[in-house]
C-alpha cells in the first residue's frame, strides 16, 4: 500500500508542479479606462476589443439586456422587486416601438447573491448570449468579481448598485457606471442636517459591519469634524444581529445628541425600536437604504417619529406618492404591464427607473456615428442626460471624469408618523465630488 | 449475472485506470469543448468537491460531525488571495500554503473533538463559522488585508505557456491546472483511504473501544482526520480562487456549510467519489432549480419565482434523502455491481446470478442514524 500511496503523491506533486509552472506569472489584470478625446466628450478605450463591439446591431434584431440579479437568497427581497420594475419600463418602451427599431430583451439570471454565481452569469451573458450590456449588479463583490470580465469583452456593465467610491471610476474602469450617489454624498447631506439641528452636538454611529458601514466609515467621520460635530465611540453591529438594545443602551447613557444609523435592510427596524424602547430622545438619522416608509416607518408606528433620512428619489409607498404627477408613469406602468408587482416597493421603483436611464442610453447610441454598438452605448452612457420625474432632482447628467454619477442631489426628510408622510427639511447636498 | 473479478487482478487495475485516464482527459479537453460559462462552472464545482472530500473524510469516514467547512474553505480562499494580490506569491505557492494553514487551524479547532461528540463538536465548529465572516471585517481583519465586507479580489492574467499543446481560452487553462492538480488530490485521498490509515478511520468510527484495544491511537486519528480535511477545505478554497476572483465574507460563512452538508448528503459521505458527486451538485443544483423557477411559465408568473429555487432545492434534497439516503455514488455501485464486481482474491469465481447479499440492519436508514447504531 505504500507504494501506491507514493505513486499518489507522486501524482499530487506532479499536478502541483504543473500549476506552479503554469501560474507562475500570476498578476493583475489590466483595466480597462477611458478619457477626454482632445478635450471634449469623455470617451471610453476601446483599443482592443473584439470586433463586434463596434458593430452595430442588425435592424430589427433584439437588444439584449443582461441582469444578474439576486432572485433567491439572502436578499430575494430587494432583487425581484428591482427585476419586476425594470421589466415594465422595458415592456412600456417596447410597446412604444423599442428603440431605433428595435426590441429591448431582459436576459434574467438569478446569482443569489452569491459573486460565483455572478460570475459564470457574467460569462454566460458575454460568452452565449452575446448581450449588449448588464444591468443592474449588486453587491460591491459581484461588481468587482465580473468587471475584468466585461472589461476584457468590452460590454458595458451599468447602472450597478453601489455606494463605495471607486466603484465609479471612469479613469480606470470606464466600462461600469453606478446607478445611485456615493456613501460620500450622503454623508455629506447627513452631516448639514445635523450641523444645523445640533450645532456642535455629540453624534454616536450605529456602524453595520458590511459595505455601507464601511462605505459611510470611509467619509461620515471627516465630514462631521469638519463641520464641528464631535464623535463618540462607534457602536459596531454585525449584519445577523437582530436586537440593538445594548448599543442603544450605551446611546443613552453616553449623552449623545444624535444618531446616524449606517446601516440598510433588516436592521433599519430593530435599530428604531431599540432607540425608542431605550428612551433616546435625540436626533436619529438613517441612510437611503432605510427610507421605504411602508418598509422600515409605518410598522413600528411612533417609534419611527422624527426619524430623518436621506433621500434621492422619491417614496412610492406614501399615500401621496399616488397623486404626484412625476410618479404617474410609473404607476401607470406598473399596473399596464406588472399588474402582479407592488409599485409601491421602494425596490420596484429603482428598477424602474434603472430601466429608464438604459432606454435613454441606448436611444443616444442609436444616434451616434455608427449606430447601436456597444461602444456606443458606454459613451453615450458617460455622456447621459435624462429627466427622471421619479427623483428628487430630475434634471440629471453624467460626464466622465468630471462627473461620473447620474445622482449628484440628496435631501434630508423626516417621517411624520401622524401625517404618515414625509416632510422636507429645506436641507440637501449636491455632490461635487470633493470631500 | 455480474462478472467478477479479483481486488488488484488485472482487470481491476484496468477498471481504475480507465478512470484516471478519462478524468485526465476530460481535465485537459473539456477546455475544447465548452465555452467558458461552462467552465466556470465546472471549475467551481471541482474546486467544490476537493473540499468536500475533506469533509466526507472527517464526516464520512471518521465519523465527526463539522459544520465549520465553509470557513475553512473560507481560510483557503483570503489566503490565497492575500498571498497573491498583496505580496506577489505565484498563485500555487499560495494555494500550498492555504493548505498548510488549513492543516494548522484543522489542529486546533480538531483538538476539542478528542473530548466532544456528535452534537456538541459540531456546535464548536457552528461557532466557527460563524465567527470567520465577522472576524474579517475587524479592523484586525482588514489589516491583514480581508478588504472588509467588500471582499477580496484577486485579478490573475494568465498566460498559456508555450508547452501547452491545446488552443483554449485563459478560463480554459485555468480549468484545466485546477482539474488536474483535484485528479492528483483525488488520487492521493484515495490511496489514503485504502491504507491503513483509512482502516484506522473507519475502525475508530465504528467501534472506538475495540479500535483502541487493536492498537489504533484514536486520538491522533481523530485529530489528523480532522487536519486534513481542513486542509483539503482549505486548497479547495485557494483552488476556487482560479475561477472566481473574488472572495467576500458573504460567501464563505454559514450558508456554505450548510451546501457542504447537503453536498455530502447527496454525493455519499463514505465514498470518495461521492465528493465528486456533491461538487457538481453545489452548483448545478441551485443553478437547475433557479432556472426551473425563472423558466417554466406557470412559476415564472407567481410573485417572486426566485424565492421558489430555495424551496424547489428543499425538495430535492429531502426527496434525496427519504429515497436515496446513502448518497448517488453508493446507488451507482449497486447499479455498478449489477454488471461487474470486484471481490476480494479467491472469491471470483463463477457465480450463478447475484447471491443476496446479507442487509445490515440499518442499511436504509440514514448514514447519521446508522452511525449511531454502530457506536452503541
Amino acid at each position: 500500500m505504500k507504494f501506491h500511496v507514493r505513486h499518489g503523491s507522486v501524482a499530487a506533486l506532479a499536478a502541483a508542479c504543473l500549476l506552479a509552472s503554469a501560474c507562475s506569472g500570476g498578476q493583475s489584470a489590466d483595466a480597462r479606462g477611458g478619457e477626454r478625446a482632445g478635450g471634449g466628450a469623455f470617451v471610453v478605450d476601446a483599443k482592443g476589443c473584439p470586433p463586434d463591439a463596434t458593430e452595430a446591431l442588425p435592424d430589427g434584431a433584439p437588444i439584449k439586456i443582461g441582469m444578474s440579479m439576486a432572485l433567491s437568497g439572502p436578499l430575494a427581497a430587494i432583487g425581484a422587486p428591482n427585476a419586476d420594475g425594470f421589466k415594465a419600463a422595458l415592456a412600456a418602451a417596447n410597446a412604444g416601438g423599442g428603440v431605433d427599431g428595435h426590441k429591448i430583451e431582459l436576459v434574467l439570471k438569478d446569482d443569489a447573491y452569491d459573486a460565483a454565481r455572478a460570475t459564470a452569469n457574467a460569462q454566460e451573458f458575454i460568452g452565449k448570449d452575446k448581450v449588449m450590456a448588464s444591468i443592474l449588479a449588486i453587491s460591491d463583490a459581484s461588481i468587482s468579481a465580473t468587471r475584468p470580465l466585461y472589461e476584457q469583452a468590452c460590454v458595458p456593465q451599468l447602472g450597478s448598485i453601489s455606494a463605495h467610491e471607486d466603484s465609479s471610476d471612469p479613469v480606470k474602469h470606464a466600462w461600469t457606471t453606478v446607478a445611485i450617489p456615493p456613501a460620500a454624498a450622503e454623508a455629506a447631506a447627513g452631516v448639514k442636517y445635523l450641523a444645523k439641528t445640533v450645532p456642535h452636538g455629540k453624534v454616536m454611529e450605529f456602524r453595520q459591519q458590511a459595505t455601507i458601514g464601511e462605505d459611510w466609515a470611509a467619509s461620515f467621520p471627516r465630514a462631521a469634524k469638519a463641520a464641528g460635530l464631535s464623535l463618540l465611540d462607534v457602536q459596531t453591529i454585525s449584519p445577523t444581529a437582530t436586537n440593538l438594545d445594548a448599543q442603544a443602551a450605551k446611546l443613552t447613557a453616553s449623552g449623545a445628541d444624535a444618531v446616524v444609523g449606517e446601516l440598510a435592510g433588516a436592521q433599519c427596524i430593530p435599530m428604531m425600536q431599540s432607540l425608542a424602547k431605550a428612551g433616546f430622545k435625540g436626533v436619529v438619522l438613517v441612510t437611503s437604504a432605510c427610507n421605504g416608509a411602508k418598509q422600515n416607518m409605518m410598522p413600528i408606528g411612533k417609534a419611527a417619529d422624527g426619524v430623518a433620512s436621506l433621500f434621492f428619489q422619491k417614496d412610492p409607498s406614501v399615500a401621496s406618492a399616488k397623486d404626484d404627477p412625476g410618479l404617474k408613469q410609473y404607476f401607470s406602468d406598473l399596473a399596464t404591464y406588472m399588474p402582479h408587482t407592488d409599485p409601491t416597493v421602494t425596490m420596484t421603483l429603482n428598477g424602474y427607473t434603472a430601466a429608464e436611464l438604459l432606454i435613454q442610453n441606448l436611444r443616444d447610441a442609436a444616434k451616434m456615428d455608427g449606430g447601436l454598438t456597444r461602444v456606443n452605448l458606454i459613451d453615450a452612457a458617460w455622456s447621459a442626460k435624462i429627466r427622471r420625474t421619479e427623483f428628487l432632482e430630475p434634471d440629471q447628467s453624467m460626464n466622465g471624469d468630471k462627473d461620473p454619477y447620474i445622482i449628484n442631489y440628496v435631501a434630508v426628510q423626516t417621517w411624520d408618523a401622524v401625517g404618515q408622510t414625509w416632510k422636507p427639511t429645506g436641507i440637501s447636498n449636491t455632490w461635487d465630488g470633493r470631500h | 449475472m455480474s462478472a467478477r473479478f479479483a481486488v488488484g487482478s488485472p482487470v481491476h487495475r484496468a477498471w481504475q485506470s480507465a478512470g484516471l485516464v478519462t478524468l485526465v482527459a476530460g481535465a485537459v479537453t473539456l477546455p475544447l469543448v465548452f465555452d467558458d460559462y461552462r467552465l466556470t462552472q465546472l471549475g467551481q464545482a471541482v474546486a467544490y468537491a476537493v473540499a468536500l472530500l475533506g469533509l466526507n473524510v472527517v464526516s464520512g469516514m471518521s465519523g465527526q460531525i463539522s459544520l465549520g467547512h465553509g470557513a475553512m474553505f473560507g481560510v483557503g480562499a483570503y489566503t490565497t488571495a492575500i498571498l497573491v494580490g498583496d505580496h506577489g506569491f505565484p498563485v500555487a505557492a499560495a494555494i500550498i500554503a492555504a493548505g498548510l494553514l488549513g492543516l494548522a487551524v484543522g489542529v486546533v479547532v480538531g483538538l476539542p473533538a478528542l473530548r466532544l461528540r456528535g452534537l456538541y463538536l459540531a456546535i464548536v465548529t457552528i461557532a466557527v463559522v460563524t465567527a470567520f465572516p465577522l472576524l474579517l471585517v475587524q479592523p484586525f481583519g482588514r489589516d491583514l488585508g480581508s478588504g472588509g465586507a467588500s471582499g477580496k479580489p484577486i485579478l490573475l492574467s494568465f498566460v498559456k505557456p508555450s508547452w501547452f499543446p491545446l488552443d483554449v481560452t485563459a478560463v480554459g487553462f485555468r480549468f484545466s491546472m485546477l482539474a488536474l492538480t483535484a485528479v492528483g488530490i483525488f488520487v492521493v485521498t484515495t490511496r489514503l483511504v485504502r491504507s491503513r490509515v483509512g482502516r484506522a478511520l473507519i475502525a475508530v468510527r465504528d467501534f472506538e473501544t475495540a479500535a483502541v484495544a487493536a492498537g489504533i491511537r484514536a486520538a491522533g486519528v481523530k485529530v489528523g482526520a480532522f487536519a486534513f480535511s481542513t486542509m483539503l477545505g482549505a486548497v479547495g478554497g485557494g483552488l476556487f480562487m482560479l475561477m472566481v476572483p473574488i472572495v467576500s465574507p458573504d460567501s464563505v460563512g454559514f450558508p456554505l456549510s450548510l451546501l457542504f452538508i447537503t453536498a455530502m448528503i447527496i454525493g455519499g459521505e463514505e465514498r470518495v467519489s461521492g465528493a465528486v458527486v456533491g461538487g457538481l451538485m453545489m452548483v448545478y443544483l441551485p443553478t437547475f432549480t433557479s432556472d426551473m423557477a425563472l423558466k417554466v411559465p406557470s412559476l415564472a408568473a407567481l410573485p417572486q419565482p426566485g424565492l421558489l429555487a430555495t424551496v424547489l432545492y428543499g425538495v430535492i434534497l429531502v426527496v434525496f434523502v427519504l429515497f436515496v439516503p446513502r448518497g448517488l455514488m453508493p446507488l451507482a455501485t449497486r447499479l455498478r455491481e449489477r454488471v461487474i464486481r470486484f471481490v476480494p482474491p479467491g472469491l471470483e469465481g463463477p457465480q450463478s446470478g447475484n447471491p443476496p447479499r446479507p442487509r445490515e440492519p440499518s442499511e436504509t436508514a440514514s448514514p447519521a442514524v446508522r452511525r449511531e447504531t454502530a457506536s452503541t
